[in-house]
């Protein structure tokens, strides 16, 4: 199985101008079981994907020439090889315009190199976990008079009002609506929410899910939305419909 | 605006010159018209009764004595009566008050050579005009006066027409006047708290009109200021992190634990610093649209992250409050109260409330030593240090300081108090922009 063997050792393509930060993380993938492509610009990424089966992309927003945003939107038309943008911004409406591009996650300068890693396969992973439920991946979708939007990050409760969550809890609560009506182990929903932040590796499935019902169930104690199951795992019962 | 005393508001000033300039242009017309015109001033009955006297007069010199009163008898009506008088003392004085002018204007009126002798009044609305014919003869003319009770026609109308008129000039020119230069005072009182309004209409007069676009360069040039500032640190910003990335990656390449986790550590405060830096200079000109949030659940995912960093929060108020907001910058304006209060306080309790109909307060409470209350105002200047023992903290001293900038941009507050028995509590409080909207779950 390719997936598998992307998984065990992944093809990475680092775009990133600066040639020692680019050389510090080929050396710090490499040396974590990542097999490394290092390019500096939009044209030699171009000929880099010709030549080899890339898994992932780590793409940095500001290069010389295309920036990467623009990268970006240009792969996802053709390709859906998963991309981890880098910016210096660290800025939310940056993270929110690359997400609204196709990037898969977002990582902002200066990282932890274990950051990127963990967050390397955890995308990896979503990207072979369960296929996804109906309806495009980037489409909003409605719960019980609630709205989920992924692409701006927003769930809006019944009288229109935002619902703050963090980004686990945002990316478990997608999981959720992408896949309702069907039991979700933990470790399933590890997978399907994981990536987005380092959070998520220190907090267990439960804490998340007892901090959304207290956001989103009327009687936190007695959930009508989230579900446990007795033999391990929760279902998330609304209907869901795409919007 | 509200606020000024009425009088001194233009509108109040512009009705109050408008009615005492037409007042006095009326006052002076009518003064001007009186002495260059006494004539006017004589209701057309009395220019008949003067016909009527001059006819009798004539016709009583052509009359031999006998046939007089015959005459007179014929020409008897209503308004108008003659008689004989005879000479006798007190008669000729006159008893009216009627001035020399119209006294003077009367005798012109009538025929050359005729004597006007007295010009008397009874006191009840009559007149007697005493003549002597060539003969000798007294003939007393009595005539009603007019009723000077009522004011006279074209008086009332002009009067009339002076009030309609100064309302109607008083509608316009506070319309024409008063309301643009409000606008444009709202306009420069908003300016800086909400700068993303659009730039004010030239309208009104020349003056306002050169005030307003006065206002509009000045804008201009504000706004371009803030944008190059951004520009500027968001370009250093980024110079400054891609080396700050090279050094983290560096770092991660040594061996040594010890010396690494310090120089992490650094990198680290590099970074928050950069990143409050930042965060203070796009709240001079943040981009968020106001929206209706849930307040709880951005005060609890705050505090949840707090906790998950391993500082312990206590979330005491309503589990749903929606209020209209900038949910992304209260959330760093609460983030870096939290953020100071758990740097000083082992304990740090967080409270939401309504407070009054109108206000929504959010309350950090840490039990740290606090702040004295000669350094609770300057501490919410940007880059302001306290004493070397808080210093260690690290940062540009930008917290507070982004934080007051949020309270204001949400029309609030920000106060620093005292916790007994020691600590700070620092209370954010916020109006709620759409009341209807807002109201405790339970």
């Amino acid at each position: 199985m390719y997936k598998e063997a992307a998984m065990r050792s992944p093809h990475i393509l680092v775009v990133e101008d600066d040639r020692e930060i680019r050389a510090m993380v080929s050396r710090f993938l490499t040396k974590n079981g990542c097999r490394v492509t290092e390019t500096g610009d939009a044209a030699s990424m171009g000929r880099a994907l010709e030549t080899a089966r890339i898994d992932l992309i780590v793409l940095d927003i500001m290069l010389p020439g295309e920036d990467g945003l623009s990268i970006c939107r240009r792969l996802r038309a053709t390709s859906s090889t998963p991309i981890i943008m880098l910016t210096a911004a660290g800025d939310p409406v940056a993270r929110v315009v690359g997400l609204e591009m196709g990037a898969d996650d977002y990582v902002a300068k200066p990282f932890d190199p274990h950051e990127l890693l963990a967050r390397i396969r955890a995308v990896l992973r979503r990207a072979t976990a369960l296929p996804d439920g109906p309806g495009a991946p980037t489409q909003a979708m409605r719960f019980a008079d609630w709205r989920i939007d992924p692409i701006a990050r927003d769930l809006r409760n019944p009288e229109g009002a935002r619902v703050i969550l963090t980004s686990a809890e945002f990316d478990l609560l997608l999981a959720f609506c992408r896949h309702a009506q069907r039991t979700l182990t933990r470790d399933q929903l590890l997978d399907l929410s994981q990536g987005r932040g380092t959070e998520t590796m220190n907090r267990s499935v439960d804490i998340l899910v007892s901090r959304i019902r207290r956001k989103i169930e009327r009687d936190p104690r007695d959930p009508a939305f989230i579900k446990t199951v007795r033999s391990g795992g929760y279902v998330f019962t609304p209907q869901v419909a795409t919007d | 605006m509200l606020l000024v005393d009425s009088s001194k508001r233009i509108a109040t000033q512009i009705v109050v010159l408008l009615a005492l300039s037409s007042f006095v242009a009326l006052a002076g017309i009518a003064a001007i018209y009186f002495v260059m015109a006494p004539e006017f001033e004589l209701p057309p009955k009395i220019t008949r009764q003067v016909a009527s006297i001059i006819v009798v007069l004539r016709g009583l010199e052509a009359l031999p004595p006998a046939n007089r009163a015959q005459l007179l008898a014929a020409y008897k009506d209503d308004e108008f009566a003659a008689s004989m008088l005879d000479r006798q003392p007190g008669t000729l004085s006159d008893t009216v008050s009627v001035s020399e002018r119209i006294r003077s204007w009367f005798v012109r009126q009538l025929p050359p050579g005729t004597r006007v002798l007295a010009i008397q009044s009874d006191g009840d609305g009559q007149f007697r005009v005493v003549t002597e014919l060539s003969d000798g003869q007294l003939i007393a003319f009595h005539m009603a006066r007019d009723d000077t009770g009522h004011l006279p026609l074209p008086v009332a109308l002009m009067i009339a027409f002076m009030i309609v008129s100064t309302a109607l000039l008083s509608i316009w020119a506070v319309r024409r006047l008063v309301s643009p230069l409000a606008k444009f005072a709202t306009a420069v009182d908003r300016f800086g708290t909400h700068d993303h309004d659009a730039a004010l209409e030239e309208e009104g007069p020349a003056e306002i009109r050169q005030a307003t676009g006065a206002f509009n360069r000045m804008r201009e040039r504000i706004l371009r200021l803030i944008e190059d500032r951004t520009r500027m640190l968001m370009a250093i910003s980024h110079d400054l992190r891609t080396p700050l990335t090279r050094l983290r990656l560096r770092v991660e390449e040594l061996a040594e634990e010890a010396p690494k986790r310090r120089m992490l550590e650094d990198i680290e405060l590099m970074d928050a610093s950069i990143a409050s830096a930042i965060s203070y200079v796009r709240e001079g000109g943040t981009a968020e649209a106001v929206e209706a949030a849930d307040l709880p659940s951005l005060v609890e995912t705050i505090c949840d992250q707090f906790e998950d960093a391993g500082h312990p929060i206590v979330y005491q108020g309503p589990r749903r409050l929606t209020i209209r907001c900038l949910p992304l910058a209260l959330g760093r304006a609460l983030t870096n109260l939290i953020d100071n209060a758990v740097k000083f306080g082992a304990s740090v309790t967080v409270r939401l409330e309504t407070a009054g109909a109108h206000d929504v307060s959010i309350e950090v409470e840490d039990d740290g030593p606090g702040i004295p209350d000669a350094e609770k105002l300057l501490v919410l200047e940007p880059f302001y240090r306290t004493d070397a023992a808080r210093r260690s903290v690290g940062g540009f001293g930008l917290g507070l300081a982004i934080a007051l900038t949020v309270a204001r941009h949400h029309h609030g507050t920000l106060t620093l108090l005292d916790r007994a028995p020691h600590g700070l509590l620092a209370r954010l409080t916020i109006p709620v922009m759409a009341p209807p909207d807002a109201r405790p779950d339970r």
